[in-house]
C-alpha cells in the first residue's frame, strides 16, 4: 500500500517556493495523480503562470476558503482523498495561513498540522506544507519541524525531520493549559436529559440575539456533545467579544482521544461521531478531562458577526 | 376511553400516568363527579405513589373549574406552556367527561375537536374518560369517530414525536423531534413501512424541528436495507437537515434520495 507522506517545506522567496512546488505538481501530473493546491492567492498565481497549460489539470483553492476552521480543513483533505478513490497516490500542496492569526488560532492550526499525521494515516496522500519564513514567525517554523515527520527542499526528496514529535505528545502540550474560567456572569443550569440541553442552549442563544438556523445548529452541536458526555451534566453559557461560549461538564472522566471528532462518521457508529458534527458547526471545540470531570467547550460567533453576501 | 366501572380505568390510566411521571411529564387529573381524594386513593391502589408526586408538583389532581370548552382549552394550553417552562417534557392530562352530559353534545364535540389541535402541537397528550353509564350511545359513537379520524394513521405518538402512516405517496410523515431517545419508535416505523410499501418508501420530514445524528443514521440504514432497487425518499427535508446530510456526506448514501422543501 502507498503510505501517507506529510512534509514541511520552508521557503524564503518566490523562486524557492516555485522550485519546490512546480516539481511536486509536475511529477504528480506526469504520473496521472490527482493534485490539489491550497495556498495564498499570491502563490496560486505564481504557480499557475509557471505551470502554463498544465495548470488546467490542477485542483485548487485559496487556503483561507478551504476549511475556515481546522476540523473543516481536515475533513476537506479526507474528502478529496475519498473522491479520488481510484488512485493509489493523491498529492496535496497545503499551505496554512499564519499571518494575522490570534495565539489561540495559531495553536489550533499547529495542533491540526500534528493531528494530520493520524487523521490521514491509512490514506495514500502525499502532502507538502509550504511555510513562508518571511511571514511565519520563528515559533511557527520551529513547530513545523515538530509536526511534520519529514522535510522537503525540492518537492521530490524526503529527509526525516530530526525534531519530529509524536502527535499525541505534541497535542498533549497544546492542550496542557487549562481552559479560561467561565465568568461569574455565566448562566448555569443542571440538565438531566438531552431535551433539556437543547431547550437551555436554544433559550440562551435566543436571549443573546442569535436567530434562525444558527440557533438550531448550536443546539445540535450541544446536543451531540452532550450525547458524548452523557447526561446529567452542568451547562454554562456566556458571551465574550466575538464568541458565544457553551461549557458542558459531566462529573466523570472520559478518555477522549486527542483527535476525537476529527474524522467524519462512517458506516460503523462511533461515540465521537457527534463531536465531529459539533466541530463542523462550531468555531472551537475544546475537550478537557481530569479531576473527576470532563468538559466540552463549544464556541460560536455571536449575532453581531457580519457576513458579506 | 369509554368505561363502565372504575375497574376499566386502571389498565389505561395507570400506565398513562406512571409512564408520564417516569419520563418527566407533568400529570394533571381533572375530576368532575369524583372527589379528588377518591382519585388519589385509586392511584394509590394502582401503585402510582400519588402522595410523593403531588408533593413536588409533578402530579396535580383537582376538580374542573369550568364547563366551557373554550375556557377549558385555554386553561389546558396555559398549564401545558407553564409545564414546559418549568422544565417538564410535556403535559399529560386525563379528565372525567361527565360534564358533557350537562353541557350537551355540541359543546362536547367542539371541545374534542379543539383539544386534538392542542395535542397535535406536541405540548400535551391526554385521555378523556367517558362513563358509558352516563352517555347516550349515539353521542359516544360520535366522540369515538372524532378520535378515530384523528388517529387512524397514527403509527406512534410520544410527547415530542409523532409518526403517521401515509398512503399517497406511501410511507410515513414524521413530526417533532427525533433524537437518541425516540430512535426505537422511528426505527420500528421505518421497518414496518419498508414491509408495507411495495416500491419506494416516502418519508415526509416537513414537520421535523430537530433530528440528530442517530436519527439521520436510522434513515440511512433503512435506505440501505430496502434493497432491490427501492429507495427511501425523504421529502420536504428542512434546509438545515439537508445541509447536515451533505456535510456528513450521507446525501449520496445507497438507496437514499433527498428532496428539499422547495420541490423535486
Amino acid at each position: 500500500m502507498t503510505r501517507m507522506i506529510h512534509q514541511a517545506a520552508l521557503y524564503g522567496s518566490d523562486a524557492e517556493f516555485l522550485a519546490m512546488a512546480v516539481t511536486f505538481v509536475r511529477d504528480g501530473l506526469e504520473r496521472g495523480e490527482p493534485v490539489l493546491v491550497t495556498t495564498t492567492s499570491g502563490n496560486l498565481t505564481l504557480l499557475g503562470e509557471a505551470l502554463g497549460d498544465e495548470a488546467g489539470r490542477v485542483d485548487y483553492a485559496e487556503s483561507a476558503y478551504f476549511g475556515r476552521r481546522t476540523a473543516l480543513r481536515a475533513t476537506g483533505f479526507l474528502r478529496y482523498w475519498q473522491r479520488n478513490a481510484g488512485h493509489e497516490r493523491v498529492r496535496i500542496l497545503a499551505e496554512p495561513v499564519w499571518a494575522g492569526r490570534s495565539p489561540r488560532d495559531v495553536l489550533a492550526w499547529k495542533r491540526m498540522e500534528s493531528g494530520l499525521n493520524l487523521i490521514l494515516e491509512g490514506t495514500g496522500i502525499w502532502m507538502i506544507c509550504p511555510y513562508d519564513t518571511r511571514t511565519a514567525g520563528p515559533g511557527i517554523v520551529a513547530d513545523a519541524m515538530r509536526t511534520h515527520p519529514s522535510l522537503s527542499s525540492d518537492g521530490r526528496r524526503i529527509s526525516a525531520s530530526p525534531a519530529y514529535a509524536d502527535p499525541v505528545t505534541f497535542i498533549g502540550e497544546c492542550d496542557a493549559a487549562p481552559l479560561p474560567e467561565a465568568p461569574a456572569t455565566a448562566v448555569s443550569a443542571s440538565l438531566g436529559d438531552l431535551q433539556s440541553v437543547r431547550r437551555f442552549v436554544t433559550g440562551q442563544a435566543g436571549r443573546s440575539g442569535l436567530t434562525g438556523e444558527r440557533v438550531t445548529m448550536l443546539a445540535l452541536a450541544a446536543h451531540e456533545a452532550s450525547r458524548y458526555l452523557e447526561t446529567p451534566l452542568t451547562a454554562r453559557m456566556w458571551e465574550t467579544f466575538g464568541a458565544l461560549v457553551c461549557d458542558l461538564r459531566a462529573d466523570r472522566e472520559i478518555a477522549a482521544g486527542p483527535l476525537a471528532g476529527f474524522t467524519p462518521p462512517g458506516l460503523e457508529e462511533r461515540p465521537e461521531d457527534g463531536l465531529w458534527v459539533a466541530r463542523q458547526i462550531c468555531d472551537h471545540v475544546d475537550i478537557r478531562t481530569g479531576g473527576g470531570s470532563c468538559t466540552v467547550r463549544l464556541q460560536t460567533a455571536t449575532w453581531r458577526l457580519q457576513e458579506s453576501a | 376511553m369509554a368505561y363502565s366501572d372504575e375497574a376499566d380505568l386502571e389498565p389505561v390510566l395507570a400506565p398513562f400516568i406512571a409512564d408520564g411521571l417516569a419520563q418527566g411529564d407533568k400529570v394533571l387529573y381533572l375530576t368532575d363527579v369524583t372527589h379528588p381524594a377518591v382519585v388519589t386513593g385509586l392511584l394509590r391502589a394502582w401503585g402510582v405513589r400519588p402522595d410523593e408526586f403531588a408533593a413536588d408538583g409533578r402530579l396535580d389532581v383537582r376538580p374542573l373549574t369550568t364547563n366551557d370548552p373554550d375556557s377549558l382549552i385555554g386553561e389546558l394550553a396555559r398549564t401545558a406552556r407553564l409545564a414546559r417552562a418549568e422544565g417538564y417534557r410535556a403535559l399529560r392530562v386525563t379528565a372525567e367527561m361527565s360534564w358533557g352530559v350537562r353541557e350537551g353534545t355540541e359543546r362536547l364535540v367542539a371541545f374534542e375537536t379543539k383539544v386534538h389541535s392542542l395535542y397535535d402541537s406536541g405540548m400535551a397528550m391526554g385521555v378523556c374518560q367517558y362513563d358509558r353509564r352516563l352517555f347516550d350511545p349515539v353521542v359516544l359513537a360520535e366522540i369515538q369517530r372524532i378520535h378515530q379520524e384523528a388517529d387512524t394513521d397514527l403509527e406512534f405518538a410520544g410527547a415530542f414525536l409523532r409518526i403517521h402512516r401515509t398512503g399517497d405517496p406511501p410511507g410515513l410523515r414524521v413530526e417533532g423531534e427525533v433524537d437518541a431517545n425516540s430512535l426505537d419508535p422511528l426505527a420500528e416505523a421505518l421497518t414496518a413501512a419498508g414491509r408495507r410499501c411495495r416500491g419506494d418508501v416516502h418519508v415526509d420530514l416537513s414537520g421535523v424541528s430537530f433530528i440528530d445524528l442517530s436519527g439521520m443514521r436510522a434513515l440511512v440504514d433503512t435506505a440501505q436495507s430496502l434493497g432491490s432497487g427501492r429507495s427511501l425518499v425523504l421529502a420536504q427535508v428542512p434546509k438545515h437537515v439537508h445541509q447536515l446530510f451533505k456535510l456528513i456526506g450521507w446525501d449520496g448514501a445507497p438507496g437514499l434520495r433527498l428532496r428539499g422543501s422547495d420541490g423535486p
